[in-house]
């Protein structure tokens, strides 16, 4: 017994030691997206060019067009009747960056979704979603280039 | 009833008698006025260093033969530096045709251009607190057009063309709580928006097929259907309907291909070198009316202000050009103008007086209307509140009177 004690000893004083667990905490990946009600305010002349221009170029508007554009803008009474042409003008420029056409049946929603985060900031409902999937399913006119100037010349664009 | 009671509910009923035709529960403005005289007002603000010397006093002799008569001819050491223009469209002066107002002053508040211009749309003098990046706090013109005019008309029917940008813009409408952007006009820089700049970025919009227009109306109202807050009045500036925005494009449109002809830019066959800023406003101010043949439009002239810069060398030597009077062209532009417009360009009424211009300067109105008294009662004035704002007395139409450095 004596010379099994201090054995049984060693053995529960190494037993008995162990390691700590390290935990590390982390934020797992969420989607922050803005609720289209947030959106109360509207776009100066100069945002919204700006990011009309950054949706569609993919870079950011030099000086002078940002003048031009500007200037434009101030010289016609009704917003919504210039902000249409600029969108118009954006679109008809071959450096402008259209997806092409959706797959009816593949990547619709992905495309949608695309389409709401970056022109509304924010992800679209079940609703919605549905919507445009059956739009795009059913409507040979409704294209890309289509839904970019729709969206771009919605309420909801001209406001965050 | 006590006598003095009496007595003052019959002064108020009296007055009441007398206000009735004015201004009507209804909202109507002057309706015991009558049937229309014209159906087309153009309202010419003639602005920047116009002086009475050199106008209506004509101290150098008539430097505007073509809008004043008499005077005498124009002082030899200044005409020799004066630039050549074609003559009068008309046969007579232009005060031939109306009445001048001369002498008329401008009695309270700064005298800068945008205040001119506010006064003379609004009806009301400005004090200090004029702020150059906000609408008029008083009604325009336009509103009250808009407002009570019978029928109601849309924007298409209400112009304001302004010959440059800065605060000029804010003018189509004021804040005023009953009225505001829902009656302002379309407003439109011409010379800012039509120009190779303009071209470079607004020139080449892209076109869709009829099916695809009708799919991108289906998605935007589908779109601002979901969303609570509207883009329209106000916040939008003075928004026109779907139908009335494409014609609106498809101006803008035609107005770029014009603008690259250089038969358009000299359409009045002048030169382009005698064509100054003042001059294509008007020229493109005449397209809005060939198009859109709207009852109200308001359209300035500012090239004048060049004294600024030339006065004291006009003033000293009088060899020099006298660039203060860019009326020379704009003067012809003017006259001609009203020609082809009373003539041609409305051919719906044979009435030399269907087109009324009414032209605000710094030392006159001019009207091209014959008599005071359809002045008063004419609809010119029914659309025009404030021509008779507080009184019928040619006195009290004073504030009108604009004076422009």
């Amino acid at each position: 017994m004596k010379k099994i004690l201090p054995l049984l000893l060693c053995i529960a004083f190494f037993a008995s030691c162990t390691t700590d667990k390290k935990y590390e905490y982390e934020v797992n990946p969420v989607n922050v997206s803005q609720n289209d009600g947030d959106k109360t305010t509207a776009k100066t002349t100069t945002e919204f060019i700006s990011i009309a221009y950054s949706d569609l170029y993919g870079t950011s508007i030099s000086q002078t067009k940002l003048v031009n554009l500007s200037v434009a803008y101030a010289s016609f009474g009704d917003l919504k009747v210039i902000e249409e042409r600029i969108v118009r003008n954006f679109l008809n420029d071959p450096v402008v960056i259209i997806p092409a056409q959706p797959s009816v049946n593949g990547d619709t929603s992905a495309f949608v979704k695309n389409c709401y985060r970056k022109f509304f900031n924010r992800d679209p409902n079940e609703f919605e979603t549905y919507h445009w999937k059956e739009l795009i399913r059913t409507n040979s006119s409704v294209t890309p280039a289509t839904i970019y100037f729709a969206m771009m010349t919605s309420d909801e664009y001209r406001f965050y | 009833m006590h006598r003095r009671s009496f007595l003052k509910k019959s002064a108020l009923a009296t007055a009441g008698l007398f206000a009735a035709p004015y201004l009507l529960p209804s909202g109507r403005l002057f309706a015991a006025s009558g049937l229309r005289k014209v159906n087309h007002v153009v309202f010419c603000l003639y602005a920047g260093g116009v002086r009475n010397l050199e106008s209506v006093h004509m101290n150098d002799g008539n430097l505007m033969p073509a809008m004043f008569s008499g005077g005498g001819s124009i002082s030899p050491d200044i005409i020799g530096g004066m630039e050549a223009l074609p003559s009068s469209p008309l046969g007579l002066p232009l005060q031939s045709y109306g009445t001048l107002f001369k002498e008329f002053r401008y009695r309270f508040g700064p005298t800068g251009h945008y205040n001119g211009h506010t006064v003379a749309v609004t009806g009301n003098y400005v004090d200090v607190d004029l702020n150059l990046r906000e609408h008029p706090r008083n009604p325009t013109i336009f509103e009250y057009y808009r407002k009570h005019n019978s029928p109601q008309q849309t924007a298409m029917n209400c112009w304001w063309v302004a010959n440059t940008l800065g605060p000029y813009p804010a003018l189509n409408y004021s804040t005023n709580n009953d009225y505001g952007a829902a009656y302002g006009a379309n407003f439109i820089a011409p010379t800012a928006l039509i120009s190779p700049q303009g071209f470079d970025v607004l020139g080449n919009p892209r076109t869709f097929s009829s099916n695809e227009e009708a799919a991108i109306t289906n998605m935007r109202d589908f779109t601002n259907g979901i969303f609570n807050h509207t883009y329209s009045d106000g916040s939008a500036g003075v928004t026109n309907n779907h139908a009335d925005a494409v014609l609106l494009q498809q101006f803008i449109t035609d107005l770029y291909t014009k603008a690259q002809s250089s038969a358009f830019l000299n359409s009045w066959g002048v030169g382009q070198n005698i064509m100054n800023n003042d001059m294509y406003n008007i020229l493109f101010a005449n397209e809005i009316i060939k198009t859109f043949k709207p009852e109200l439009l308001v359209v300035n002239m500012q090239d004048v202000d060049v004294c600024h810069f030339q006065y004291t060398e006009y003033a000293t030597i009088f060899a020099k050009p006298i660039t203060p009077w860019l009326s020379f062209g704009t003067r012809f532009n003017l006259l001609r103008e009203w020609r082809t417009t009373r003539f041609s360009l409305l051919p719906r009424s044979t009435d030399e007086t269907s087109i009324r211009i009414h032209l605000l300067m710094r030392s006159a109105v001019l009207l091209p209307i014959t008599q005071l008294r359809p002045i008063l009662i004419s609809p010119a004035i029914r659309i025009c509140k404030w021509l008779v704002k507080s009184s019928a007395s040619l006195s009290d139409r004073q504030m009108l009177w604009c004076k422009i450095r």
